[in-house]
């Protein structure tokens, strides 16, 4: 780690711009977020409950392919004749459910490793500055795939891949944080009252640094979204005749000129999703900034 | 910090499951054949000794063998620069989208113009660059058919010999990233734009344009430079997909095929590249930060 | 143009501004301005001061909007014009220096660059050489290609000043210019803006909170409170016959001798705190750095203490070194008798509970995510070993102690006003019932009338219990107020110490005079300009420095 000189820096402490919480939803306004993520709350229910109520089994061929959109069928058919309704319908969950739990860990992770290091500066706070640094340039894509050629493309995988590409941003992020409220006199006041460690990290910091992490959990969660998706695009996806968003993305994508919808459907619902996801986070973490 | 990458991927190789050995000699060997091969790999000394090795390798130009018997080298080397080419211009493009979209609604925040941009760019940084592909593909090859559906590369050519190809994949990576990177730029413009030497600008009655150029921007330019390395991160790590669903013959779709037969040196070695690629423009970045900086620039 | 915007170089008229949710920043407000004098405008934070001060250049920040009135200025009717006129009358007409001049510096240009970009026609090498020269900066082209981080503080405070002079404009708005700076620079920044303004015959605007500051050479005065003009007239007859009620608390709270708190107690006792050859510092890289070298100090019970200095003195630093949070390099701190550990993590509860801390920022004081009652409870449980149902109990006695309803046990700090949070900040450091209590600028962000409130609060704390206090303050209104002693401290050493009224009254080192002189109650101002004849037109003040 003396290679690069983190000279955009703020000398004392080594935050960057970048460690800001990543607020991707500022400036839109709160009608217009609500607009755009109520359709992505009906998707999350839909991915969560769409097998049970898919009007056609996975993976029946019913019809031509690429067939446009009739009666029995609102979106037609895809590249084997399948129900693109129905097809979308299983193709939400693992999307949804592998992502969610990704991110979570990342969270935890990211928070605790930032929050520790950001209290107890010095050498401790150096080296984890370094080592964050090595992950941050590794690509998610490369560190899973290089992780999957061992262990195989297994949701385990990801979850890990997720987190040691995806914790380092918010270790930074929680880091930062810290950093700036350890100095608040209040802190101060918690240390002469002889509060130890723990307790001020769990009393004084922690409820100032959750709503930084939890609005860039957001970019999180569409982080391990994409390294699911990546998977199946890159033909390591689930086993057929189980599919998901991105996995019809790749296989339709050639008819898209006979039935638009085969290729727009699922990427309304992989948008919808990602849009809604960001905005409930991004709405929870302002409650929790002042 | 490369070191220290290639140390991260060469230990992340080392403790994956599976033996090169028993793989290329088939799951019937014995295990004295296997004893042997192992020996004749080197496979049976310590692991940093084989990280030495390796790395020895790598810094005299040799990358090692794939599992077909051919050197990494010359594989690689077609593939990178056609990578190459399509990241820096996805690049390019990028910090444009991210420095057009980013200062415009910075500079009109919190009325109707920035409303309206913010919202195209949370759906853009929500809209991954496979789902961007697939829009394109939809749109501009088949429906318009202005620009191939797919970039395939003829023997003996390179990818500038025929520029349409690059358009897509280009605008399929940089439309998720710069949306991505517009918000940080947004947030520094905000700042920049209420702090107090850019008011007293405005107040001294200097134009609008001498404002933004000569006191604005040059004190954003250095944040968010760090901002744009990453995205270059979000880059690399999407044209292994997108380089897939256009059939771009990059390094993508080689560390995707050396992942289905596991070819470890071929991993090793397009892995040093991308992150080696990563790390290049974060020191761009940290020199873009000096640059405009004259903090760092000059002595006190 | 009507008939006196001719008479009036400032002329505003029925000016309402308001910010998104309607609510009025400004109501009614009209103030009007003789050519070739100055105007004051004073009030307290939400008054609207900062407001009026730019709408005097055509600007309100984004969120308001102005609904009534006219302004006019030298002629021009500000808020009629076009965004093309309001330029150029920005870059003729007027000039504005805000709070932190320095800020107003770009970091990107060179202050050559930035003085040169306002100047009309000549741009040349001696005109811009003249221009630094008449601030008493270096002309040379060297100097002037400088960056503004490659200047000292005070020179960069004068390159704000030749850059809002640089256009040559016949009103000058000042928006506390001096309020961020320490009490040395502040006094030399403020002279040589009165210099300008008498040598280029400048009409100033001067906004401020601190009525002293005012008081010295404005010749009319407007207080606001609330976007109301409460007053508004001669500033001799408004110091000296104040008629609003509010103007009159203003005039009181700045006036040192007058609001002298009664203090005929002397010590009582022995030394409750006793500090004994302190030094402390930090290391750069091998380096040892001093900071505070051979530091004595003895208060005793119901002591009032002030520790008085520029910043960088060494006031803070002794505050963490008695704390324990700092750990000195030698020395020794006795507290009731008792060798206190160097560091806070070595020393028992017993210990820990003698010594406590206000700290300065309102909103830094207090955990913005905690409220009132959880703060305090868990102070308690920690300090004092009390039960639930106990601190509960005790809690709310701790608000009334200082003085707020036990109903503000429920709130969030954001939800309090900056003198509730103050009093809360001061009630958690009573949780410990302690011996000595440190004020750290506890009042530094506070207006003057709130200020007032917290001082007696603590007057009246220490007389009650017997608490000594030690009270580090740059603010002289503060010390006069409550201390009893004061000790001047000045790079890391004591330089002076005695009974408040000797220190403050004949101060001996050059470094309180100063500091006296930059720092004087209005009572002093007013007698001072009455023997002068209250004209702003006269001969530059004798410097204080």
């Amino acid at each position: 780690m003396t290679a690069r000189a983190d000279v955009t820096e703020t000398p004392e402490t080594g935050t960057r711009h970048i460690d800001r919480a990543g607020a991707i939803t500022a400036g839109a306004g709160r009608f217009a977020l609500l607009l755009v993520a109520l359709p992505g709350v009906v998707v999350v229910v839909l991915a969560i409950v769409g097998p049970w109520i898919a009007p056609h089994p996975l993976g029946a061929t019913i019809a031509p392919p690429f067939e446009p959109p009739s009666d029995g069928h609102p979106f037609g058919t895809d590249r084997l004749g399948r129900d693109l309704w129905s097809q979308a319908l299983y193709g939400g969950r693992g999307l949804l459910i592998v992502p969610l739990i990704a991110t979570t860990a990342t969270v935890f992770v990211g928070a605790a490793v930032g929050m520790t290091a950001g209290y107890l500066r010095g050498r401790v706070d150096a080296l984890t500055l370094a080592l964050l640094d090595l992950l941050l340039v590794l690509p998610g894509v490369l560190v899973m795939l290089v992780l999957a050629s061992g262990w195989g493309a297994g949701p385990i995988v990801i979850v890990i891949a997720m987190v040691l590409t995806g914790s380092p941003f918010l270790a930074r992020l929680a880091r930062a944080a810290t950093l700036e409220v350890s100095q608040a006199p209040f802190v101060q006041v918690s240390v002469t009252q002889g509060d130890g460690t723990f307790t001020i990290l769990r009393r004084d910091v922690l409820p100032n640094v959750v709503g930084p992490l939890l609005a860039d959990s957001g970019m999180r969660f569409l982080g391990a979204l994409y390294l699911v998706a990546a998977l199946s695009l890159l033909g390591f996806g689930p086993p057929t005749p189980e599919t998901n968003w991105a996995v019809m993305i790749r296989e339709n994508a050639e008819g898209a000129g006979l039935n638009v919808w085969a290729l727009a459907l699922p990427a309304l619902m992989i948008a919808l999703l990602s849009i809604a996801v960001n905005v409930v986070l991004q709405t929870v973490a302002d409650r929790f900034a002042r | 910090m490369l070191f220290g990458v290639s140390v991260l991927l060469y230990a992340a190789t080392a403790v994956l499951p599976g033996d090169p050995a028993t793989r290329m000699l088939g799951q019937d060997a014995t295990p004295e054949n296997v004893a042997a091969m192992r020996s004749q790999l080197g496979l049976d000394r310590p692991v940093p000794v084989q990280y030495a090795d390796w790395l020895g390798g790598v810094l005299t130009g040799d990358l090692g063998t794939a599992t077909t018997g051919r050197p990494v080298g010359p594989l690689l080397r077609d593939r990178a620069g056609n990578s190459l080419i399509l990241a820096g211009f996805a690049a390019s493009l990028t910090v444009v989208i991210a420095l057009v979209v980013g200062v415009a609604s910075g500079l009109r925040a919190g009325r109707p113009a920035d409303s309206a941009l913010s919202v195209g760019a949370l759906v853009g940084v929500s809209v991954p660059d496979f789902v961007v592909a697939g829009v394109l593909i939809s749109l501009f090859a088949f429906t318009f058919e202005w620009f191939p559906p797919v970039s395939l590369i003829l023997a003996g050519g390179g990818p500038l010999d025929r520029p349409s190809i690059l358009v897509l994949p280009t605008v399929a990576l940089a439309v998720p990233a710069g949306a991505w990177a517009s918000r940080y730029v947004r947030a520094a413009v905000v700042d920049a734009r209420t702090a107090p030497n850019v008011e007293a600008a405005r107040l001294a009655g200097l134009s609008p344009q001498r404002v933004l150029l000569r006191h604005l921007l040059p004190g954003v330019i250095g944040p968010t430079a760090q901002v744009f390395a990453a995205a270059t991160g979000f880059l690399v790590g999407g044209s292994v997909v997108v380089e897939g669903i256009f059939s771009y013959p990059g390094m993508g779709s080689l560390l995707a095929s050396a992942v289905a037969v596991e070819d470890i040196d071929v991993i090793l070695a397009t892995g040093l590249v991308m992150a080696t690629a990563v790390v290049a423009s974060f020191l761009v970045a940290d020199l873009a930060g000096v640059l405009s900086n004259p903090r760092l620039r000059t002595r006190p | 143009m009507n008939d006196h915007a001719r008479d009036h170089v400032v002329q505003v008229d029925g000016l309402r501004v308001e910010d998104r949710a309607g609510r009025a920043i400004l109501r009614d407000v009209s103030v009007s301005l003789p050519p070739g004098s100055r105007l004051g405008i004073v009030g307290e934070s939400g008054a609207g001061k900062t407001t009026l001060a730019l709408g005097l250049l055509g600007h309100f920040r984004p969120g308001l909007t102005r609904t009534a009135g006219a302004i006019h200025v030298a002629g021009h009717d500000v808020l009629a014009a076009s965004a093309r006129q309001l330029r150029a009358y920005r870059r003729s007409v007027v000039s504005y220096l805000g709070q932190d001049p320095a800020a107003a510096l770009t970091p990107n240009m060179r202050i050559g660059a930035q003085v040169a970009e306002l100047l009309h026609g000549d741009r040349s090498d001696d005109a811009l050489r003249a221009r630094f020269e008449a601030v008493g900066l270096p002309g040379d082209r060297t100097f002037r290609r400088r960056y503004p981080h490659q200047v000292s503080g005070g020179q960069l405070q004068r390159v704000a000043i030749a850059r809002a002079l640089a256009p040559d404009p016949a009103v000058l708005v000042l928006d506390e210019p001096t309020a961020a700076l320490d009490l040395l620079t502040r006094g030399l920044i403020a002279e040589e803006i009165e210099r300008q303004a008498d040598l280029r015959s400048l009409a100033l605007v001067m906004v401020s909170h601190d009525l002293a500051m005012v008081a010295r050479s404005a010749d009319e005065l407007v207080v606001l409170r609330d976007g109301v003009v409460v007053e508004a007239g001669s500033v001799g007859a408004m110091l000296t016959r104040p008629t609003h009620a509010y103007t009159r608390e203003l005039v009181e709270a700045c006036d040192g001798e007058a609001s002298r708190l009664a203090n005929d107690r002397g010590p009582a006792g022995d030394a409750v705190l006793r500090v004994r050859g302190l030094a402390a510092g930090y290391r750069q890289g091998r380096e040892p750095i001093p900071v505070v070298e051979d530091f004595d100090l003895d208060v005793a019970p119901g002591e009032c203490v002030a520790l008085i200095g520029a910043s960088g003195a060494g006031k803070s630093t002794i505050a963490h070194c008695l704390l324990g949070l700092h750990p000195p390099g030698s020395g020794e701190v006795t507290v009731a008798g008792e060798r206190l550990a160097p560091g806070v993590r070595q020393r028992s509860v017993a210990e820990r509970r003698t010594i406590q801390l206000v700290p300065q920022d309102p909103l830094g004081s207090l955990n913005p995510r905690r409220r009132v009652g959880d703060t305090l409870r868990h102070a308690l449980r920690t300090m004092r070993g009390l039960s639930r149902r106990e601190a509960d109990a005790e809690a709310a006695r701790l608000l009334e102690r200082v003085r707020l309803s036990p109903e503000l046990l429920r709130r969030l700090p954001r939800e309090l006003s900056g003198g509730e949070r103050q009093r809360v900040a001061i009630a958690r450091a009573l949780a410990a019932e302690p011996h000595v209590l440190i004020c750290d600028e506890v009042t530094s962000a506070l207006d003057v009338s709130v200020e007032a409130s917290i001082l007696d609060l603590i007057d009246d704390l220490r007389a009650d219990s017997g608490m000594a206090v030690l009270l580090i303050a740059h603010d002289l209104r503060v010390v006069r107020r409550i201390a009893d002693r004061a000790v001047v401290l000045h790079d890391g050493r004591v330089r002076e110490h005695g009974p408040v009224e000797d220190v403050l009254g004949a101060p001996r080192h050059e470094l309180t005079r100063a500091l006296v002189a930059a720092d004087r109650p209005v009572g002093e101002i007013v007698r001072d300009r009455e023997q002068r004849g209250w004209s702003s037109m006269r001969a530059p003040e004798t410097a204080p420095l």
